[in-house]
């Protein structure tokens, strides 16, 4: 009976107990999708980790790139080294491995077993792999399967370069998954609060009433607790299913962004208990959170109050401190974890003093305005949900775009030119110079060649990646530099080189670095000219001029850049790729235009922010739907008051301009909070947590035409908060009764 | 003059039930500057003559004059323009704009009224409410809160004057220097003055009488 009585409150409002199990659901579903997600990725960088952990491959002193004749050499002189043949696929996301059953046969007997791990990428048989790599960008690696004490002459160890350095990219990449994750179970956890905490408001009188009754206060709150436990249990359950749903249908993208960012698939784990488990605490944490407002009954609210805009000044000060001298992803994020806080903390209060009217004012304003304050109150935890939700949109906005805009900036830098062909094997570009020195044919071009080259430290050598081209060719002197000596390319014309920006980072070169490269036997010393910014992938490169290459150097690709002349017909394109043919005397040749190349390179790093974008949005979503529905709920307490108006003649037009204007006003408090907290979260995310996850770093930019944008979505909000009160409206007389619309 | 002519007025209300007729046929009218008070049980139907009064519900049938005005020739804006201007509803309790002080919630009222609010504080005053105009309705007593609805609606200088159950969330002592104040304003600004109440002793210092169980 008792438990009838509390159910009650129900009964009378049931849309209420369906938004609570919604939002139950809905944030359930929401952490659970990103901790699958979280967790796929960690679980398929470790299967990586352990494919690659102390793998080494054996490659040329003379720095060729290795063929199959060299593994074959290789196997005839007793080596244990087995073939892995990577083919790009034709989408340029998943890869074909190519691997030689005879020959893992000989890693598989190795004691040490330290041949390559078969597990998450897909393998065809070599023959099947080089059928492919005839028409495809491919890499052949040797992995030297056993250990022995002398390599053949010419030979010598290399740590696998595909697993050079990601290991600290990959974690970043992991933190700033779990730094989303955490964020949406903050956001959501404030929600949930919210809803519960407003329901428990609207019940306190009849639970006070039940206590005057003679039931004990004990008993109440158990009570209380156990129906907030199987709420969260029937929220949680469909949620999680929901959230498995999530993780499927965000999987693509995000697998495609880690098969572009660290060459790993997205493994299909199985669904865990642990993912369970944990969705059961965190909702028993919130649950916990919410139940704790039972326990205190007010308590040390004032307290708090009290002690908010100090503290929230103190989580601003501190995280602005930390921020600024963050050395490590984990540090930037907990001073944005502070600044959110402190954002959090203050908001509520600010917007409060703002809204604040002048005595002066027009009555009806000063109502509006006043209740404008009460509003701000009662809604304060959604508001904030909505605020740094809206805030984190903004600034994942601001960077998708920025990214968008840099990095098309630089494609067009470094795609500048109409055709990329590639040198087929065994052919000389001197052969088809002649060709290209014909104005008609080409307006321009510039060699391309690209290796691998030894960065020699003081207590380890790298490989990196190597890029040599025409420092005089005009379709490179455009490129921005982020840093650089005066006159860049005249440097580089002289022997020095550029490096791009992770390896800068990585080593902490500057402007004017000497760098000892290593190409085979030969060793040499250059100086850094310049930076340039290198977006998406972790290796480090160097760039220097073709005629500083060791005669001996054997690229393990060449291509030419070509630019044809203005206004020139397919014709003209044709003719070249006929005179390049009969230069080098081939068939066929690879070439690739400029807009396909641009398609494709888009297209893979829209990918690598998909995620983000999603799962910020999501968020927003439901902090959206929380405030509708605790908006709803706290306006519905006031209505007597707005129904006031209505008798004191205000008419139908005149009364909905009012609720209209009073709804946009809270929501345009919410977007005027959010902007700032977006600006700022943009430029920790691009100046401060991007080079400190991923390598790079991205220029401040800002965009108010988006701003615009969230503002038109809020006042659609207004407007439908409004035009649902419009017709909740009591069609005849006066509301009978009050709600707990007391408050000042 | 006539402020109020109701003649053969019908009211019902639609139920899970049934149709369950309020009133019918009612008809009474009350002269420029009287008073009529409106009694009989819970349900009887007070709250919805008094409505009904301020175009705030809608009769099924029978006609009404309100103020000179026929009723049938009146749409949703002239009456939210009486009750801006012309008509002063007075409620149990909850009267007054909780995030508003008294003072406000008075210029609030005259504002929508069109009336000047430089003798708010005068009203307040006379009302004995000197010093509590910038305390907001949960700082001061029932009573009180009860005096600032009469003082918001003196202050609008309406014609007619509406009450429902003005005093009965009041002590009997706080009930009768309300009822004093309402009936001393109104002889005084020759308004009319519709009350409805269960006190009878309240009823009596009206001029009419209608007990709405017995229609007599």
């Amino acid at each position: 009976m008792l438990l009838r009585a509390m159910l009650s409150h129900y009964r009378r409002h049931p849309l209420q107990l369906l938004a609570l199990l919604a939002i139950l659901t809905l944030a359930t579903a929401l952490w659970s999708g990103v901790w699958t997600l979280t967790s796929q990725a960690r679980d398929s960088m470790a299967a990586g980790d352990r494919q690659l952990a102390g793998q080494q491959v054996l490659v040329r002193q003379d720095g060729k790139a290795v063929s199959v004749q060299d593994f074959a050499d290789l196997r005839r002189n007793g080596l244990c080294v087995v073939p892995w043949l990577e083919v790009a696929s034709d989408s340029g996301g998943a890869r074909v491995i190519g691997l030689d059953p005879l020959a893992m046969s000989c890693a598989e007997a190795a004691p040490s077993g330290s041949g390559p791990v078969l597990d998450g990428k897909p393998f065809v048989d070599i023959s099947e792999a080089a059928r492919l790599a005839k028409d495809r960008p491919s890499v052949l690696r040797l992995y030297l399967a056993t250990e022995i004490g002398h390599l053949p002459e010419g030979w010598q160890r290399q740590v696998d370069p595909a697993a050079l350095d990601t290991g600290e990219l990959a974690d970043s990449f992991l933190l700033n998954l779990n730094a989303l994750a955490v964020l949406v179970v903050l956001v959501s956890a404030l929600l949930i609060r919210s809803v519960y905490t407003l329901g428990l408001d609207q019940r306190r009188h009849g639970l006070q009433l039940l206590e005057r009754y003679g039931v004990q206060r004990r008993r109440l709150r158990r009570y209380l607790l156990l129906e907030l436990s199987i709420l969260a249990v029937l929220g949680a359950v469909p949620g999680y299913g929901l959230g498995l749903l999530l993780a499927e249908v965000l999987g693509s993208g995000f697998g495609s962004a880690m098969a572009n960012l660290f060459d790993t698939a997205l493994l299909a784990t199985p669904h865990s208990v642990t993912g369970f488990l944990v969705t059961v605490a965190v909702m028993a944490l919130v649950v916990f959170w919410c139940g704790l407002d039972l326990f205190k009954g007010g308590r040390g609210q004032t307290g708090m109050v009290r002690f908010q805009v100090p503290l929230a000044l103190g989580a601003l000060i501190a995280g602005a401190v930390t921020v600024l001298v963050a050395g490590s992803l984990v540090s930037a994020f907990l001073a944005t974890a502070l600044l959110l806080l402190g954002a959090g903390l203050v908001t509520p209060r600010l917007l409060q003093r703002l809204a604040a009217p002048h005595r002066d004012m027009a009555p009806l304003r000063l109502w509006r305005r006043r209740e404008l304050g009460v509003l701000i109150r009662r809604l304060a935890l959604p508001l904030v949900a909505l605020q740094l939700a809206a805030g984190t949109v903004i600034a994942v906005h601001a960077l998708v775009h920025t990214f968008e805009g840099t990095f098309n900036q630089w494609l067009d830098q470094r795609l500048s030119g109409d055709l990329f062909v590639e040198v087929p094997d065994g052919k000389a570009i001197v052969d088809v110079v002649p060709v290209l020195s014909q104005r008609e044919l080409a307006a321009n071009w510039h060699p391309v060649l690209r290796g691998q080259v030894i960065l020699a430290g003081a207590d380890t050598s790298s490989s990196l990646d190597l890029m040599a081209t025409d420092s005089r060719s005009s379709l490179v002197q455009n490129w921005s530099l982020i840093e650089g000596v005066n006159s860049p390319w005249l440097a580089v014309g002289r022997g020095a080189v550029l490096v791009n920006e992770q390896l800068a980072r990585r080593k902490g070169l500057t402007p004017g670095s000497r760098l000892i490269l290593g190409f085979g036997e030969q060793t040499r010393e250059v100086s850094v000219a310049g930076i340039y910014a290198d977006y998406g992938r972790p290796a480090g490169e160097v760039m220097m001029d073709v005629e500083h290459l060791p005669q001996d150097f054997a690229p393990a690709f060449r291509s030419l850049t070509v630019t044809l002349p203005e206004g020139s017909a397919n014709s003209r394109r044709e003719e070249l790729l006929a005179s390049l043919q009969h230069a080098w005397q081939v068939d066929t040749l690879q070439v690739r235009d400029n807009e396909t190349v641009h398609q494709l390179a888009n297209r893979i790093f829209r990918q690598t922010f998909a995620l983000t974008r999603a799962i910020s949005y999501l968020t927003l979503g439901l902090a959206a739907v929380a405030l509708l529905l605790t908006g709803w709920v706290v306006l519905g307490s006031r209505q007597w008051y707005y129904q006031l108006l209505v008798v004191w003649g205000l008419a139908g037009k005149s009364w909905f301009r009012v609720i209209l204007t009073l709804a946009a006003e809270l929501m345009v408090s919410i977007w005027a909070a959010a902007v700032p907290v977006g600006i700022a979260l943009t430029w920790v995310l691009v100046q401060r947590i991007n080079p400190l996850a991923f390598g790079w770093s991205l220029p401040m930019a800002i965009y108010p035409g988006f701003w615009l944008e969230l503002m038109a979505l809020l006042a659609l909000a207004a407007l439908m908060i409004a035009g649902a009160f419009w017709l909740r409206r009591p069609a005849t007389g006066i509301a009978p009764a009050l709600g707990n619309g007391e408050e000042r | 003059m006539k402020a109020i002519e109701v003649t053969d007025l019908h009211k019902s209300y639609r139920t899970a039930a049934g149709r369950v007729p309020v009133f019918e046929g009612l008809t009474f009218t009350v002269e420029q500057g009287g008073s009529l008070a409106l009694t009989g049980p819970s349900g009887s139907g007070k709250s919805t003559l008094l409505n009904i009064l301020c175009g705030l519900d809608s009769a099924d049938a029978g006609q009404l004059a309100l103020l000179g005005e026929p009723a049938g020739l009146l749409g949703p804006d002239d009456w939210a323009d009486l009750r801006r201007s012309r008509i002063g509803v007075v409620f149990q309790d909850s009267n007054l704009m909780p995030a508003l002080t008294l003072e406000e919630n008075v210029r609030l009222r005259a504002d929508l009224a069109g009336q000047s609010f430089g003798p708010v504080r005068d009203w307040l005053e006379r009302l004995g409410l000197q010093g509590l105009g910038q305390r907001y309705p949960d700082q001061v007593s029932g009573g009180q809160r009860q005096r600032a609805a009469l003082a918001m609606v003196f202050a609008m200088a309406p014609d007619l004057i509406l009450a429902d159950e003005p005093t009965g969330s009041l002590d009997r002592h706080t009930a009768s220097a309300v009822a004093d104040e309402l009936f001393r304003w109104q002889r005084h600004s020759g308004c009319t003055l519709v009350l409805a109440t269960h006190d009878l002793s309240l009823a009596a210092c009206c001029d009419q009488h209608l007990d709405l169980a017995s229609g007599a």
